[in-house]
């Protein structure tokens, strides 16, 4: 086997594990549509959602359970086909790749309206499917690269958001998101250690601001990457951390992203053996290529 | 990755890129309103401040508080998100449709008629109740005989969390 597929054969199966870590965690919190049994939607001023509950999706899935089992079935079982595609060269993955960003795309703006989840944290479980849509070696590698440049994108613009929206210039902006953030926990135990940290925190403004800024920074430092991929496993490393310290300090879990590391890790690999993507040779197909 | 060669070996791909970059920067310019997968990644960009109030939803169940903060930080979500969701539920669901109502039948092209059902709920408050008094007693573990839930609003003054007035008891969740 070339080198190239190896390459997109482990980037299957980082997205897949992910994907599945991803699905316990819900399992076992109950957030699986299912799980959650649905009563009611909140809709988004989001165009997509909304284009999509033309098709009546939202009120399929509520109160009708056996669609509910249906739709969380799906949502692991799909993915696992796409690995095993991939994994047996099998010549439809291609459409299942396709078949996967789509199904993901609906699932993800259905729960995201009947949870407590964002759909910000489905983004990776939608786009990198597109990866393996891609039936050629260079239209692989261009996508792997547009998927990490989306990314980078992504961590800029919260960036630049902090600075546009005034969020950075505000002294008391993590002092009061944390006890925003943390109300019900504060006020039923103030004297655990939890609280203690968040309450000193909070008193102590400027500290808390600087946590703020590190964060800002650790997002903006993510513009380096537009220019080089050298840096990219110093990336990776401050993207985990950023995971960790949201996760401690916001309570928000960050988790199904890391996917999108592996655009950065595989990308860097793939340039290193091969050359860039645009000084190869194009265009053999996967089955072609694959001895 | 210059776009140029990019546009050069696969011009499907350049212009999805160009567009989707397009709808980023449109979308991300005039700030409210989004198209997945262009999303608005500004979340706790906007000014926050140590005055703001703050509210809390406390739940008493068989005749007992359940303790925020002995539960896992999705029940504690789900505790306190959810009666607020469905507060505002009906509110939120008709200014997005009031909104989106234009672009999603092309300005006259297609008839509301027969869709704008779609985008409401058909819940009240016994269904809501049932739902959210299964989901309390999923957290702890026990059969819910009696449910009764509380709104307070609290204030950071003097360095501390302190209630600005009496817990006020929730009239959607009916009683059981």
């Amino acid at each position: 086997m070339l080198p190239y597929n190896r390459y997109r054969k482990q980037f299957a199966i980082f997205y897949f594990a992910c994907f599945a870590v991803t699905y316990t965690w819900l399992f076992f919190n109950h957030l699986l549509i299912s799980q959650l049994n649905p009563v009611f939607f909140v809709n988004k001023l989001d165009l997509s959602r909304n284009i999509l509950m033309l098709t009546n999706l939202q009120h399929l899935l509520i109160g009708h359970p056996a669609w509910q089992v249906l739709a969380d079935v799906l949502y692991i079982v799909a993915p696992g086909l796409l690995l095993s595609g991939i994994l047996r060269d099998h010549r439809g993955q291609f459409l299942m790749a396709l078949f996967v960003c789509g199904y993901n795309f609906a699932y993800a703006m259905m729960i995201s309206s009947m949870s407590t989840l964002s759909i910000e944290g489905y983004i990776g479980w939608i786009l990198i499917p597109l990866v393996f849509v891609c039936n050629t070696t260079l239209n692989y590698q261009y996508m792997l690269r547009i998927m990490r440049y989306f990314f980078i994108l992504v961590f800029v613009s919260a960036a630049i958001w902090k600075f546009r929206a005034g969020g950075i210039f505000n002294v008391e902006q993590m002092s009061a998101i944390l006890l925003k953030q943390h109300t019900s926990y504060l006020v039923s135990e103030p004297s655990n250690w939890f609280s203690r940290v968040i309450f000193f925190l909070s008193r102590h403004a400027f500290l808390s601001w600087s946590i703020y800024a590190v964060a800002t920074l650790a997002e903006l430092v993510f513009i380096i990457g537009f220019f080089t991929k050298k840096f990219d496993n110093l990336l990776i490393v401050i993207f985990i951390a950023f995971v960790l310290f949201n996760y401690f300090f916001m309570r928000i879990n960050y988790m199904s992203w890391i996917a999108f590391t592996g655009c950065f890790w595989f990308a860097y690999r793939q340039d290193r053996s091969f050359g860039n993507a645009e000084n190869t040779r194009p265009a053999h197909s996967i089955h072609t290529i694959n001895i | 990755m210059s776009l140029k060669k990019l546009y050069q070996h696969n011009k499907f791909l350049f212009f999805t890129v160009i567009l989707f970059l397009a709808a980023y920067f449109y979308l991300n310019y005039k700030w409210g309103i989004s198209a997945t997968p262009v999303q608005q990644y500004g979340m706790f960009s906007g000014p926050f401040s140590l005055q703001d109030t703050l509210q809390v939803y406390q739940v008493k169940v068989n005749g007992q508080w359940i303790n925020n903060a002995r539960v896992s930080t999705i029940e504690r979500d789900l505790i306190q998100s959810f009666p607020e969701y469905y507060r505002s539920e009906n509110m939120v669901n008709r200014e997005v449709y009031n909104n989106l109502e234009s672009y999603l039948f092309m300005g006259g092209l297609l008839s509301p008629t027969g869709h704008r059902h779609k985008f409401f709920n058909q819940v009240n408050d016994t269904l809501f109740t049932n739902w959210y008094r299964a989901r309390i007693s999923g957290i702890i573990q026990e059969k819910v005989n009696s449910l009764q839930v509380y709104r307070q609003l609290f204030t950071w003054k003097n360095s501390r969390l302190n209630p600005i007035d009496t817990p006020t008891k929730l009239t959607f969740i009916v009683a059981l």
